[in-house]
């Protein structure tokens, strides 16, 4: 069953259904390639709806995950390496009842607490740990305010599906340029597709909890 | 029947009276604050213009043109034919015996609309800045005469006199009396306090300027006579000819030098001069229109270039080339660019092309129709040399900076996609100038894939001269390509894998080594997002071009990233090496 199938399919589903589109989501990607766009709006579409599944519960597993990646991946002030962060990611869901609903959240909140090193600088990580009693809620509020810059270009991107909107603007977004002067605030330079997809879903699944 | 000046009279009269009313310059607050000035220019203004237009008017004599009102009592019955005639009226040309206004109406109404225009426009600040024009005419200018010196700023403020001490503080009248009296050591919080006040910074004196200009009561021959004086005075007339004279004469020796400088500002020479001989076709050919409109500017090619266009296999190769060559030199989204206009690419090139340059200079540039522009910068070039010298022979400041090396406002590339073969450096001489000649023969361009990095990397390698070694890289090369000879011979087969070295040389001991494409697992289905964060890192030109042959990454793959860190490391290069005159 090609994911060019399912992805419409999906998008009617319930929140219900929608762990099964979770669970067939390694299918899917096996049965055409992983980044083909297809593939890339199911994935996100499957992890907007597992975000908005785990509700309140998100913060505590992306707390979770955080502390398991600085105790297990972080060697020195080095970057964890993706495939620790990865095992770390399966570990931690395997606990989980609803696996594949964490894993999809997970891979969001992974990929954004890998991009954070790049996305804040090294000044800003300074004045975070001088001046917060808890550094990684502080990273969090400073990457909020990158996301929101992010979202507010999304919504001037041309309207369609969520997942599939989000896909065609972080795809765009980098083959044009974003050029910031140091140390602008305002500006978010250009971002890997990544970043960009995974940053606006974590935005999006908490914007009505931060109303 | 009534005469067209009357009816002109009176409605110009009721116009001017319901715009007066409107803008309300018949108030009676308006006539008030009127100063006597202001009244006696509205009233010669209405009166002068009255005049003048009554003169041409002739309120005394009828009009020739009326307009007859009403059907029934027509004056065409009777008198002469009506030119036109809409809704009752009629327009009735050489008319005999039309109404008019008595001609005191008339020019009661004309004076009526001028006063009315007068009041509206005149007002107290307009009549006195027209009555200061005649006296600010006449005012001698600050260029021509000495004025006095505006009184000079108080420098330092007088000094503040201590204030003194009140004479009764409240509560204070028994101790003061003890202490007068004895029965108290000291007046404590009583005694008198003394304000004192940091005393002022005195500013330096600024220098008297001495004016030499004509002063407001100097006769003009005076002033004559005390300029002649002055320019005498300084110098021997006999040495001052001479050095006029020596002047002409070096001047004259550069008679050649001054005029082709002119001719050069003038036509518009080129500043410089870099030619690119290449075995693709053009992908631009002249169309027979644009043999009477002319070629677009270059400019217009590489305006807006897109950052990693979806090439497929059909595309043309010369298409991929011209997109790297404008990205690498010419796309302002990567900072500093070169000047199109200075780049001439000869399309469609024999392979031997640098071989044949090598061997017979001027007769292949000609050929080529290479050596009108080279020559023309090699002589604005010596142009700007001389005139230099003109300047130090003269005394005088030179007013041009030095021209770069005749090597860096021209250079001479061959790149040709005919097969890997070791890359040349030669030099050859034109017109006394030594010039380099870059020589790079790379494999056949594959649009897709991994193909247009191997593309990016050969046109900077003819350019600059150097291999990119990452973006912190300082390397500086000035001249001959930094490329050793260690190459294969040319009857490699070129693939998508191997295309990313362009000679298919190994890299310079300082480029790390190419990392394996399976290094990046770029496919979990668990984690797709977090698995292409390696990515971030993997750089294209460093030896991971192999993962674009995967269709589905080139999608997401962040080239923004990459691409501006081998273009910005290729132009911290490749432009200090060039110049522009």
């Amino acid at each position: 069953m090609s994911a060019r199938f399912v992805a419409p399919a999906i998008a009617t589903m319930g929140a219900r259904s929608a762990a099964l589109a979770i669970a067939l989501l390694p299918a899917i990607a096996a049965a055409e390639p992983t980044y083909a766009e297809s593939a890339r709006v199911a994935h996100l579409r499957a992890s907007m709806d597992a975000l908005a599944k785990l509700g309140p519960e998100r913060a505590t597993l992306e707390r979770e995950l955080n502390e398991a990646v600085r105790t297990k991946c972080r060697v020195n002030a080095t970057r964890p390496a993706t495939s620790c962060m990865i095992e770390v990611g399966r570990a931690t869901c395997a606990s989980k009842a609803e696996r594949a609903t964490c894993i999809a959240a997970a891979d969001i909140m992974l990929t954004n607490q890998h991009a954070e090193t790049d996305l804040l600088d090294d000044v800003t990580r300074m004045r975070l740990v001088r001046g917060s009693t808890d550094y990684h809620a502080a990273v969090l509020a400073e990457m909020w305010a990158r996301q929101a810059l992010l979202a507010s270009e999304l919504v001037l991107a041309p309207p369609a599906e969520p997942a599939a909107r989000l896909d065609a603007f972080c795809i765009g977004r980098d083959r044009t340029a974003h050029a910031c002067e140091p140390g602008a605030k305002a500006c978010v330079p250009s971002l890997a597709y990544q970043r960009c997809a995974a940053g606006l879903v974590w935005f999006l699944a908490n914007q009505e909890r931060a109303r | 029947m009534i005469g067209i000046k009357s009816l002109l009279a009176g409605a110009l009269a009721v116009a001017a009276l319901a715009l007066g009313a409107w803008r309300g310059v018949f108030d009676a607050e308006h006539f008030v604050h009127l100063s006597a000035g202001s009244a006696f220019a509205i009233g010669l203004f209405a009166s002068t213009c009255a005049a003048l237009v009554g003169y041409g008017w002739r309120p005394g004599s009828k009009s020739r043109t009326a307009i007859a009102f009403g059907r029934g009592r027509s004056a065409t019955d009777a008198g002469p034919p009506a030119r036109t005639s809409f809704a009752g009226l009629a327009i009735v040309d050489d008319a005999v015996g039309p109404r008019e206004l008595p001609a005191l109406a008339q020019r009661a109404a004309l004076v009526l609309v001028f006063a009315t225009i007068a009041l509206g426009t005149l007002g107290n600040e307009a009549t006195a800045r027209i009555a200061s024009v005649p006296g600010d005419l006449a005012k001698p200018s600050r260029a021509e005469y000495c004025h006095p010196e505006a009184p000079p700023e108080p420098d330092e403020e007088p000094e503040p006199e201590a204030l003194p001490p009140p004479v009764d503080q409240a509560g204070c009248a028994l101790v003061k009396r003890a202490y007068a009296l004895g029965y108290a050591k000291s007046l404590g919080s009583c005694a008198p306090k003394t304000i004192t006040i940091a005393p002022v910074k005195k500013t330096a004196a600024k220098p008297v300027e001495v004016c030499t200009r004509r002063q407001l009561d100097e006769p003009f021959l005076h002033y004559a006579a005390r300029k002649l004086v002055e320019t005498t005075s300084d110098a021997a007339p006999v040495d001052a000819l001479a050095a006029r004279i020596h002047d002409v004469r070096t001047r004259l020796d550069y008679t050649r030098d001054l005029l082709a400088d002119i001719k050069h500002a003038v036509t518009g020479t080129p500043h410089a001069s870099h030619h690119l001989w290449i075995d693709l076709p053009d992908p631009h050919p002249s169309t027979f229109a644009q043999r009477f409109t002319g070629h677009p500017p270059c400019a217009t090619h590489y305006a807006d270039l897109p950052l990693w266009p979806a090439w497929d296999a059909s595309t043309p190769p010369s298409t991929v080339f011209e997109h790297v060559l404008g990205q690498l030199l010419f796309a302002t989204r990567f900072g500093t660019t070169a000047s199109c206009t200075d780049f001439t690419i000869h399309w469609s090139s024999a392979t031997d092309a640098c071989t044949r340059l090598v061997a017979d200079p001027t007769g292949f540039l000609a050929d080529s129709d290479a050596m009108a522009s080279i020559h023309a910068v090699l002589d604005r070039r010596a142009r700007q040399l001389a005139m230099r010298d003109l300047a130090a022979a003269l005394g005088a400041p030179a007013t041009l900076p030095e021209p770069p090396p005749a090597r860096a406002v021209t250079s001479l590339s061959c790149l040709m996609f005919d097969g890997p073969r070791p890359a040349a450096t030669k030099t050859i001489v034109v017109e006394g100038e030594t010039l380099v000649v870059r020589e790079l023969h790379a494999a056949p361009i594959f649009p897709t894939g991994s193909g247009p990095i191997a593309v990016y990397q050969a046109v900077a390698l003819v350019l600059s001269g150097s291999r990119y070694a990452g973006a912190a890289s300082g390397t500086v090369v000035d001249g001959p390509l930094a490329v050793d000879d260690t190459s294969e011979g040319p009857g490699d087969a070129p693939t998508p894998s191997n295309a990313p070295n362009p000679s298919n040389a190994p890299p310079p001991s300082n480029v790390p080594a190419p990392s394996s494409a399976s290094r990046f697992q770029v496919a979990d289905p668990d984690f797709p997002l977090l698995a292409l964060e390696p990515l971030v890192e993997a750089d294209p030109f460093l030896g991971n071009a192999a993962l674009l042959d995967r269709a589905d990454l080139v999608a997401v793959f962040p080239f923004e990233q990459h691409l501006r860190a081998f273009v910005d490391a290729f132009r911290r290069v490749y432009l200090p090496q060039r110049g522009r005159l």
